[in-house]
């Protein structure tokens, strides 16, 4: 409130620069006729136009001019915030101006670029948008980021090839790290496969490595038989709590948390005749081979068994080169069996597992395709198949049918989502906060995942994305301390009435009610500035800061003006 | 009915079971709220009706959020018609009271009253007596909804336009418990504006009122230039209700507007 | 839906655009001068798309009977309304 009352005593000074981008945007709207106009608007001091803003001699203007002209807010339009706000933000900070007094408007992308047949439009729509921003840049307050301490330990649910990989990835690191597996033992799925395609090693051995490895490792910790129970804290600043093999609750702090715990190969009952015995998935063909005795001559192997229908839509991606591989290794056992794979469309994706298909091929494994509408019907002696192309029906005698069923996400995955409260998409697999941007971070700061939990993945993708996990928990905490953006919710706690409207509108838990002082609180770390609180906040107690509503309404009022 | 809330009054005073009773005191002629923690005190209590049933309403519950605010320990008994106890459990809701410290004693409303309030529900359920009248339609809602569009704009532009920006309606409300209120920020409401921004001021207010409101109808009661806020406000109920299947006072929790869920 | 950058954002817009949309039925501003569409930033064409029909359904709606109520120095009122 102190800052208030003298900010109404300073003079306001706003410097406006306008960047042409060469001709990206001067090309299509007259950039002198916007810095003409914008000296005109209240408060603004100094216009300038500038071939390149951002360009070195561009930032210098900006810092030269805050120091000449006394600035004390900057506008910059020119083009994407997303880019090059964190640039001008610092050259202020350098500067001498809170980073938190500059604004930035993208007459790039929302004028020139959109409106490149119409420079009168373009050139006003600039205007317009540069008049907002300095509207708004005059209720602008600075502001401090804000810093919490880091605890340098990792958190890794999950001990399968993704798991390992990431423990192995953090240790390496030089961060400890306290690795959670719900089973007795270490190793996911692999412990269960014969050979690792496409380079076509031994499962085991490629394991035996691993785990050897990771529990070797003095800053690794091991709970086997354990499980996370609930979690506390946040980013940087997380508890655990475990229970552990012998059924005691222990506690462990870590900064972050990678979350591997897998998927599981679908069984069920019934599915193309299955019973586990003549009809049976990859998976349950795996230790058969891994036994190297191999009797059946005539083998059948159905692609997308339980996949891509109805009930689960996706496509597990993976099925098709197991089913090769397997195929594959059935001839090595046993040369003159005959193997027939029915499959919709064979997803056997980069170049190592496209050579797979060649030579498989060449190894007389024959390959039959089929139509969804017409699937393969599995009798007791034959399958029988409708050709799509020829449109007749034939039949395989055969004394083994093997399923590729799709990988499905595990039932306490809902659990798990739940206590760390990070979403999961309409199949169970979790939810990564972007998929090509950040695939292996939860929107949830500080919580990572890898694996097959987020999607069917090989083991190269599932060790790589454990890899890829801790190199995004280094980036969190190789730090000395976090720090994070002071646009966050503040309760001002004399006109608070405690109603907790905020607190159940937060989706990030950020709001909590303190008892004592019958008043709701912002916890500022957890805070990720949605608004939420702020719009509904019947009193105005709750705001965002840089989002007041002074800020908000001098932008609206603004646009109106025009 | 009068005597049978006078006795209830009395048992929980003299059992010690409440620091005092909120209720409406009749003195010179005036009736006027006010806390009643002496038996001896109850012959001037009254029920509000003075002329008519129920011309005499205060909201009762605002000043018990005073009393709770003040001693939070303490216990008080309060003077309730069906639209007040709606109001207390929608208080208990936003947590602006909290059930165990507060005594209710009801009183059912007669069917003219019912009528006039195109109230739905005229009785309390802690009451010390039975209902005696049923639950009416709100006329004056469907007479506004009968209307074309630009008639509605007409008619309420025409009303709103004779506000004086009083904040009686605001002042009265027993759903308005906010310390600040967002009709007096500069920013949202210019100050020194006449009549205030329109429709802006009222709806803003409605806005605010949405899955709160209780429909008691005091607004209305105390606006010096007759705006008809309960017309405003039963529709801004009923698009909470018929949108959202949400009724204040009567469901449990907020309204789904005031509640984030992930669906 | 469920897309929101921030959760459930949307979600709650949502809920409040149709309750806006009905008061202001009611006090006599038609509701399609409010209007929600979720747009990603990689859908340009539904954008335009949008907003072209957006501005139509302005244009033949007439101008805002707030605008012709209108006193010259009330600039603000213009903000409630498209
Ligand atoms: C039949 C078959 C054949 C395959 N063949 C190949 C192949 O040839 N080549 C290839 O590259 N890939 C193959 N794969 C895929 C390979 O198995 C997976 O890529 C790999 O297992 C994925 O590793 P992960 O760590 O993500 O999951 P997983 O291996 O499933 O490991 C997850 C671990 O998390 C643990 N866990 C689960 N829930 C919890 C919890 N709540 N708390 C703590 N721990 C928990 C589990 O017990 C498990 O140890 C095959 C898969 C199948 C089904
Ligand atoms: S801004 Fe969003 S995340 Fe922050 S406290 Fe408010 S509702 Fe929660
Ligand atoms: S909504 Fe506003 S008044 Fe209610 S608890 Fe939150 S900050 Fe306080
Ligand atoms: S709203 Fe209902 S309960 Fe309240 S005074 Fe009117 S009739 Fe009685
Ligand atoms: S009817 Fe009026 S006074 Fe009563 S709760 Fe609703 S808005 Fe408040
Ligand atoms: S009571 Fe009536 S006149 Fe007073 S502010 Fe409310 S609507 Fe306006």
């Amino acid at each position: 409130m102190a800052g208030k009352k003298k900010k109404e005593f300073e003079e306001l000074r706003i410097g406006v620069f306008i960047c042409d981008c060469g001709s990206n945007i001067a090309g299509h709207l007259d950039c002198k006729a916007v810095t003409e106009y914008a000296a005109t608007l209240p408060g603004v001091v100094f216009a300038k136009e500038n071939l390149y803003t951002c360009s070195e001699a561009g930032i210098l203007e900006i810092q030269e001019a805050i120091k000449k002209h006394k600035l004390n807010r900057v506008v910059v339009a020119s083009c994407s915030p997303r880019t090059h706000q964190p640039l001008f933000q610092n050259s202020c900070k350098s500067a001498g101006l809170n980073p938190y007094l500059f604004e930035m408007v993208n007459i790039r992308d929302q004028c020139s670029w959109v409106h490149m047949q119409d420079r009168e439009n373009a050139t006003r729509k600039a205007m317009d948008l540069v008049r907002m921003a300095v509207a708004r840049a005059a209720f602008l307050e600075p502001q401090q980021d804000i810093e919490s301490p880091l605890t340098p330990r990792v958190g890794v649910i999950g001990g399968g090839s993704a798991g390992l990989s990431a423990a192995e990835g953090l240790s390496r690191m030089g961060l400890e790290v306290v690795l959670v597996e719900k089973n007795k033992e270490l190793g996911g799925l692999l412990r269960n496969l014969h050979k690792v395609a496409p380079e076509g090693v031994d499962a085991s051995e490629r394991l035996e490595g691993l785990i050897q490895d990771v529990s070797s490792r003095p800053n690794v910790k091991i709970f086997t038989g354990a499980e996370l129970k609930s979690l506390d804290g946040y980013v940087g600043n997380y508890v655990m709590n475990i229970r552990d093999g012998e059924g005691q609750t222990v506690k462990e702090s870590v900064g972050c948390l990678v979350i591997a715990i897998g998927a599981i190969p679908l069984v069920q009952k019934g599915l193309f005749g299955h019973d586990g015995k003549r009809v049976i998935t990859q998976m349950e063909l795996e230790p058969i081979l891994k036994k190297g005795k191999f009797d059946a001559k005539r083998v059948v192997m159905i692609q997308c068994a339980g996949a891509r229908g109805d009930e689960r839509s996706y496509c597990s991606r993976i099925c098709c080169m197991i089913a090769v591989k397997n195929a594959m290794f059935i001839k090595k056992l046993s040369p003159d069996t005959e193997i027939r794979i029915l499959y919709r469309d064979m997803q056997m994706y980069g170049t190592e597992k496209e050579k797979m298909l060649w030579e498989a091929r060449g190894e007389g494994i024959r390959f039959e395709v089929y139509d969804p509408a017409h699937p393969p019907e599995v009798g007791d002696k034959a399958v029988r198949l409708r050709q799509p192309l020829l449109g007749r029906e034939i039949e395989f005698a055969y004394d083994l049918v093997v399923l590729s069923t799709p990988l499905v996400a595990r039932e306490d995955a809902s659990e798990l989502s739940q206590l760390l409260r990070v979403p999961m998409d309409q199949n169970g697999f979790f939810l990564e906060a972007h998929a090509k941007l950040r695939p292996l971070d939860f929107a949830a700061d500080g919580i990572f995942l890898a694996g097959s939990c987020r999607y069917p993945a090989t083991y190269d993708e599932a060790r790589s994305q454990g890899l890829g996990a801790a190199a995004r928990v280094g980036t969190i905490l190789f730090k000395d301390k976090l720090v994070t953006s002071a646009i966050v919710a503040e309760i001002n706690p004399e006109t608070c009435v405690g109603c907790m409207g905020c607190l159940q509108m937060c989706p990030y838990g950020a709001i909590s009610y303190d008892q004592e002082r019958k008043i709701c609180q912002v916890n500022e770390i957890l805070c990720k500035g949605c608004g939420c609180c702020a719009a509904t906040c019947p009193s105005e107690s709750a705001s965002l800061r840089g989002f007041k509503p002074q800020q908000l309404m001098s932008q609206i009022r603004a646009v109106m003006e025009g | 009915m009068i005597e049978k809330v006078i006795e209830r009054v009395k048992e929980l005073l003299e059992g010690g079971e409440i620091k005092g009773f909120v209720g409406l005191c009749n003195k010179n002629g005036h009736t006027a709220p006010y806390l009643f923690t002496e038996v001896a005190e109850l012959d001037h209590l009254v029920v509000g009706d003075f002329q008519n049933p129920g011309d005499a309403r205060y909201p009762l519950n605002k000043l018990l959020i005073d009393l709770y605010r003040a001693y939070p320990e303490e216990k008080f008994g309060v003077l309730v018609r069906g639209c007040d106890e709606r109001g207390l459990n929608d208080l208990y809701v936003w947590n602006q009271l909290t059930p165990k410290n507060v005594v209710a004693v009801g009183i059912p409303c007669p069917q003219e009253l019912a009528d006039a309030c195109g109230c739905p529900k005229p009785y309390p359920d802690n009451s010390v007596a039975e209902p005696i009248a049923e639950g009416a339609e709100a006329q004056d809602l469907i007479r506004m909804e009968a209307l074309g569009v630009k008639e509605r704009f007409t008619q309420w532009m025409e009303v709103f336009s004779k506000c004086i920006k009083c904040y009686g309606c605001r002042d009265i409300c027993p759903m308005c418990f906010c310390k600040e209120c967002s009709l007096e920020l500069d920013e949202l409401i210019p100050r020194g504006e006449m009549p205030p921004e329109i429709p802006i001021f009222h709806l803003v207010r409605a806005v605010h009122m949405a899955g709160r409101c209780i429909d008691c109808g005091l607004c209305n009661e105390a606006c010096p230039v007759d705006i008809p806020l309960r017309t405003l406000y039963k529709k801004v109920g009923d698009i909470v209700y018929r949108k959202f299947n949400y009724r204040p006072g009567f469901d449990k929790g907020k309204s789904p507007l005031n509640v984030l869920e992930n669906k | 839906m469920g897309d929101c950058h921030y959760l459930y954002g949307n979600v709650a817009t949502e809920k409040r655009i149709k309750f806006m949309k009905q008061l202001l039925e009611f006090v006599g501003i038609e509701g399609e001068r409010l209007r929600r569409k979720w747009v990603s930033s990689a859908e340009a064409p539904e954008f335009v798309e949008e907003i072209t029909d957006f501005v139509n359904t302005l244009k033949a709606l007439g101008p805002s009977p707030l605008k012709r109520e209108q006193k010259p120095d009330q600039p603000s009122a213009k903000v409630a309304v498209a």
